[in-house]
């Protein structure tokens, strides 16, 4: 075989590889985007939470959170998907989204990533009701997010100084 | 003083503490029942999704406090004194929380009893440290079987029920000492089968877990119609079995390889832990000398008793709760065709034994509880066993639940033949 001959096979298996690489199935089951509450949150810097109307700002700086725990917050808001949407009329309240509702906001720098309110439980208790801020429609995600603040406010409050 | 003086002044003064510690455990030994009327009581000693049953008044609690020291002896001298020995011999790889020999970099040859003896808290690697104590807590017998039934429970009452058995054998962490022969370098291997009802008779499986960092374990499923067997992925053992609302995977409520979890602590406390008895059973010669048999009572649940009280799925009898302090551990797969998200579970910090988990899915939605008890073997100091007795598994988003196990006679094996669990007897079975 001729030197071009070889140059040639070796640049079809090139190309071959790198269309299957490009077309390769992705691994596990895909999630429609669309479909989950947040963005990535990867890059996020600050997390605030308020409370009764008092307020706590986590932030990051040089890749470390100020608290513990706050990761898996993150990873756990990015990871939701949004399992019902259901148009709250003109009574919030009953979903535990009144005035006082737990607030979460996440920022990157200054872009905000989310803010949501946080309301009540589902009666099975598998899900908390959840309200994107400035929006009408209560959504319902599952309780793992109720389960990182917990662990959160945990973390918070042991390393808080009087 | 005289030395006898002094003698006789240290003997009084530890026979003063010893009366003082046995006198503070009996005040609070006395059993007592937790139920929708003192519920507040439990509200810390149980996860959240069964407080909110116990309150309701479908669950209650036979609470039985025990003496410290005599539930750490349901474990047998020769496991504590192997656990003792492992001290700073054994470490984690980093990469998939493998366990190391730190003599050699390597997993280790064999152990019997825990890697580690002691859990620092502060240790980045500690829950993944935790999980391999657990592993080892289930190891210690080397083989055993049992028929049991799956009975699929909603809140008329029953609505399937599978009878099914499994027969396991163990390489590694047997206190009957190490199986020179093990040519595919297995930690155990086990076969399942349903035997009824005819649906179901015969679909089969066999398991081996291999004694490395890095493999699956291999699992080849059998179903007779097709005569085939296949091999089958590991995370199938999230899939419900036989459409119930239990999954393999709560077989000791964490049956998987610790390599396939990401684990980390996010807490400690007290729950009530679920056994049969509080103190071991005892074996019996069986019909061949490596064979003794256990005999177990059945406890009957709310579907199976007229008049009783409670979600019909709940436990009448034959079953107690022993406060127990717990280490919280979530625990996430990193196989992507894993049905679970995020697993919390409550271990036993002495004896490593996981009592409850909480499962989310993948979406993040929990959906499932499962109450793991157990019951404990000992007839002397040079062995034991401690066997998962049943599982409640209780779907809270379908208000369904399943109880798998509940076996009046168990069976431990301390010489099983290996040719055994084989393709063969898998394919054979309904011959």
């Amino acid at each position: 075989m001729t030197i071009r001959g070889t140059v040639g096979l070796a640049v079809a298996l090139g190309l071959l590889v790198t269309y299957l690489s490009l077309t390769a199935p992705p691994v596990g089951p895909v999630v429609d985007p669309s479909t989950l509450l947040t963005p990535p949150l990867g890059d996020a810097t600050s997390l605030e939470i308020t409370r009764g109307g008092r307020a706590t700002a986590i932030v990051r700086r040089d890749g470390r959170w100020s608290e513990p725990g706050v990761t898996d917050l993150l990873d756990a808001l990015a990871s939701l998907r949004v399992l019902a949407v259901i148009d709250a009329g003109t009574d919030p309240d009953s979903y535990g989204l009144a005035g006082d509702a737990l607030r979460l906001r996440v920022t990157a720098d200054s872009r905000e990533l989310v803010a949501i309110e946080v309301g009540a439980m589902n009666p099975a208790e598998t899900g908390v009701y959840v309200r994107r801020v400035g929006q009408r429609s209560v959504l319902l995600v599952g309780a793992l997010l109720r389960w990182e603040l917990e662990k959160l406010r945990r973390v918070v409050s042991e390393t808080a100084t009087p | 003083m005289t030395r006898t003086t002094r003698t006789m002044r240290l003997g009084l003064a530890t026979a003063a503490l010893c009366l003082v510690a046995s006198a503070g455990w009996a005040a609070d030994d006395q059993p007592w029942v937790l139920d929708a009327n003192n519920w507040q009581e439990g509200k810390d000693l149980l996860p959240e999704a069964v407080v909110k049953r116990l309150k309701d008044g479908q669950y209650w609690f036979k609470v039985s406090p025990v003496d410290p020291k005599k539930f750490h002896d349901n474990y047998s001298k020769k496991f504590w004194d192997g656990t003792a020995s492992n001290a700073g011999k054994f470490d984690v790889e980093p990469k998939q929380c493998g366990l190391v020999d730190k003599a050699t970099g390597k997993i280790p040859d064999y152990l019997v009893g825990f890697p580690f003896p002691s859990i620092d808290k502060s240790d980045p690697q500690v829950a993944c440290k935790i999980a391999h104590n657990f592993n080892f807590a289930g190891l210690a017998a080397g083989g055993g079987g049992a028929t049991f039934s799956l009975n699929g429970v909603d809140t008329n009452g029953q609505f399937r029920k599978v009878k099914a058995f499994i027969h396991a054998m163990g390489y590694q962490g047997r206190l009957d000492g190490k199986l020179d022969d093990n040519p595919e370098n297995l930690q155990g291997q086990a076969i399942a089968a349903a035997i009824e009802p005819q649906d179901v008779e015969g679909v089969s499986t066999l398991t081996k877990r291999y004694w490395d960092w890095e493999s699956q374990d291999a699992l080849w499923a059998y179903v007779p119609s097709t005569r085939r067997a296949r091999r089958v992925n590991a995370a199938s053992r999230s899939d419900p079995v036989a459409g119930l609302d239990i999954f393999a995977d709560d077989l000791n409520c964490y049956a998987g390889k610790i390599e396939y979890y990401q684990w980390k602590l996010v807490g400690e406390g007290n729950i009530l832990a679920p056994v049969i008895q509080p103190y071991p059973f005892t074996m019996r010669p069986g019909p061949t000398p490596s064979r003794f048999l256990v005999a177990t009572p059945y406890s009957t649940a709310g579907y199976e008793k007229p008049d009783s009280k409670g979600a019909p799925w709940w436990p009448q009898e034959n079953l107690v709760f022993v406060p127990r302090p717990v280490w919280i551990i979530e625990g996430q797969s990193s196989d992507p065709y894993y049905n679970f998200g995020k697993v919390i579970m409550f271990f036993d910090k002495e004896i490593y034994r996981i009592y409850w988990k909480m499962v989310h899915n993948r979406a993040g939605e929990y959906f499932y509880t499962a109450m793991c008890a157990y019951h404990f073997v000992k007839n002397d100091e040079q062995f034991h066993a401690v066997f998962p007795n049943f599982v409640v598994g209780v779907n809270d988003k379908t208000n369904r639940a399943a109880l798998g196990g509940r076996y009046q006679e168990s069976f431990i094996e301390r010489k099983w033949d290996p040719g055994y669990f084989s393709l063969r007897t898998l394919t054979r079975m309904t011959d």
